[in-house]
């Protein structure tokens, strides 16, 4: 199942690309445990996503949302389990792309957003080699695509909120990305901002996208698969199946409202931070 | 005027300090960009200051008028520091600065207990603290300018994955590139640049080296590229005026050049303090959402 074929990159270094396999799932997880030293931060995921889907990954504050994507990414070591993309281990991948959360990120670093955009070139680009044309183009492109045609020339530090997330899109699509993982790219946005990325998410269609989200509104109705998550897997599948209330308060607790409507729906009300959390 | 610029290089040890500092100060901007950009000011320092035992050494067991020798002690030391401090910061349990802060220390004492059993090591450690580029030979001249040479080279060819370590370690791991390995590069980078300076500045105000003309530039640029060159520029004209003030004047030339780039950052502070000030009324005035810093 793992293949892993050592691929003799431009340049003359031996990197590892993984080649993908047509019959396997976009994401293969089973059994997965993530331990930082001795706190354990996630255990007890299991699932399977198809090529292509969209998966919002919701629970309240650290429940390990992020610890997940980063684990999916290869960035952190999984002490359990396995993860299999396009059925090799992530550790191989250049087109897994990890879309930071937004305090993650130093944004007075002295990069404009195009050359930010073109940070996502540099996997396929290889060691020694510097961007040409045709990089140039589809970086070009890939801002034109999030409609900051306009932005390339600003400092990231310049962009708005919406802009800087709508750019870390293209950097995605600069990488060619086929699996994404954005980390809560919502916080702290406008409606009509989140409405814009959502909107971008929707069009990227090659790619398998992975989202974690504090909205489980959001999460109900632009997504068509949901994993709910408090520091173990609690549910997954389609929003209807997994957001039901006994579900929902496993994963919050006292934080959740509920509310029955005549015609039986239950309206939840998220505060986003557990019980034991200070909420505000 | 002429005559007051041209007085100075009568003397070849004036041309000789000259040449050193230019490429010194533009070298120094160069790498202290990523210094800067890094949060590693404090690692800076400490490097410089790790140097002392490795020449502390070399005055033992060469002599003092081996000065070639003294120049390899301390780059070995250098090199040995800059790599030892990642280790650490990587596998152990204790804060990188305060493992920093513990090596440095303690590295320093060591190298003024191995001084002080040299005969006049107060001279010796003046010339080190705070340099002595009235000194510099030709052979220094050949050492700084092949060493600057290597190191730009470096940053020219791994310009891009430097650049992607700096800002965005997360996805430097995601597309597969060896961060440990360029971090550790981008040490050894500094050691290498810091023992080159050391007769221009000394250990004492290497720092200031690394990082004021840096920071000055990061204040007036929007691009990394831009930001080494500016630097790099700033960096020479604060060497060349500050040895002129020297020269003049009888300043310690490390102090003068020093003081000349400090007082460049202050321009730059208050002239990118108004410059962001006056941005931010004209967007508020336009209704535009102000930009997230």
């Amino acid at each position: 199942m793992t293949s892993l074929r050592p691929t003799a990159a431009r340049g003359g270094r031996r990197t590892t690309e993984a080649v993908h396999d047509p019959s396997a799932p976009a994401l293969r997880i089973r059994d997965l445990r993530v331990s930082y030293g001795e706190r354990l931060a996630l255990e007890a995921i299991t699932f399977n996503l198809p090529v292509g889907a969209r998966l919002a990954v919701v629970g309240p504050n650290g429940a390990g949302k992020s610890t997940l994507l980063k684990a999916i990414a290869g960035i952190v070591r999984c002490a359990h389990g396995s993860i299999a993309v396009h059925g090799v281990v992530p550790e191989g991948h250049i087109c897994i792309a990890y879309l930071p959360q937004r305090n993650d990120v130093d944004w007075r670093f002295p990069v404009t957003a195009f050359d930010a955009v073109m940070m996502g070139r540099i996997g396929r680009l290889g060691p020694l080699r510097h961007p040409k044309e045709r990089d140039r183009a589809i970086v070009r492109e890939a801002l034109a695509l999030v409609g900051l045609g306009d932005r390339g020339k600003r400092r990231i530090g310049e962009l708005s909120g919406g802009e800087q997330q709508r750019m870390f899109i293209a950097r995605a699509i600069a990488q060619e990305a086929e699996l994404v993982l954005f980390d809560e790219p919502l916080a702290g946005l406008d409606v009509s901002s989140q409405n814009e990325v959502l909107g971008l998410l929707a069009q990227l269609r090659k790619a398998t996208i992975l989202v974690a989200l504090h909205d489980l509104g959001i999460a109900a109705t632009r997504f068509e698969y949901v994993l709910l998550l408090r520091g173990r897997m609690l549910g997954f599948g389609r929003p209807a199946d997994v957001l039901q209330p006994e579900t929902l308060r496993q994963a919050y607790g006292g934080a959740l409202r509920m509310v029955s409507t005549e015609d039986g729906v239950l309206v939840v009300h998220d505060t986003a931070c557990t019980a034991e959390d200070r909420c505000p | 005027m002429i005559d007051w610029l041209i007085a100075p290089l009568q003397y070849p040890f004036m041309v000789r300090a000259l040449a050193a500092s230019v490429l010194v100060s533009g070298l120094c901007a160069v790498v202290g960009a990523y210094v800067v950009l890094r949060s590693m000011a404090f690692l800076g320092d400490a490097l410089a200051h790790s140097v002392l035992p490795g020449i502390a050494a070399g005055l033992l067991i060469s002599g003092r008028g081996d000065r070639r020798s003294l120049f390899w002690w301390a780059l070995g030391t250098a090199i040995a520091v800059s790599l030892g401090i990642g280790w650490i910061g990587e596998r152990s349990r204790i804060r990188e600065d305060t493992a920093i802060g513990i090596v440095f220390a303690g590295m320093f004492a060591l190298g003024v207990a191995l001084l002080s059993t040299v005969r006049g090591f107060a001279v010796d450690l003046v010339h080190i603290l705070f340099g002595n580029v009235l000194g510099v030979s030709s052979w220094d001249l050949a050492v700084i300018g092949g060493f600057g040479a290597a190191v730009l080279l470096t940053v020219i060819l791994f310009y891009k994955e430097f650049l992607l370590v700096t800002f965005d370690p997360t996805l430097a791991s995601t597309l597969r590139i060896r961060a440990s390995f360029y971090r550790r590069l981008l040490l050894v980078l500094v050691a290498v640049v810091v023992v080159v300076s050391l007769q221009t500045v000394g250990l004492g105000l290497m720092l200031a080296m690394l990082i004021t003309p840096a920071t000055t530039a990061f204040l007036l640029t929007r691009r990394l590229p831009w930001m080494m060159g500016i630097g790099a520029v700033l960096g020479i004209v604060s060497g060349v005026v500050g040895l002129y003030l020297s020269f003049y004047w009888g300043i310690a030339s490390g102090a003068a050049i020093v003081l000349v780039a400090t007082g460049f950052f202050l321009v730059a502070l208050l002239v990118s303090r108004r410059r962001d000030v006056l941005r931010w009324r004209l967007k508020r005035r336009s209704g535009r959402p102000v930009a997230a810093e």
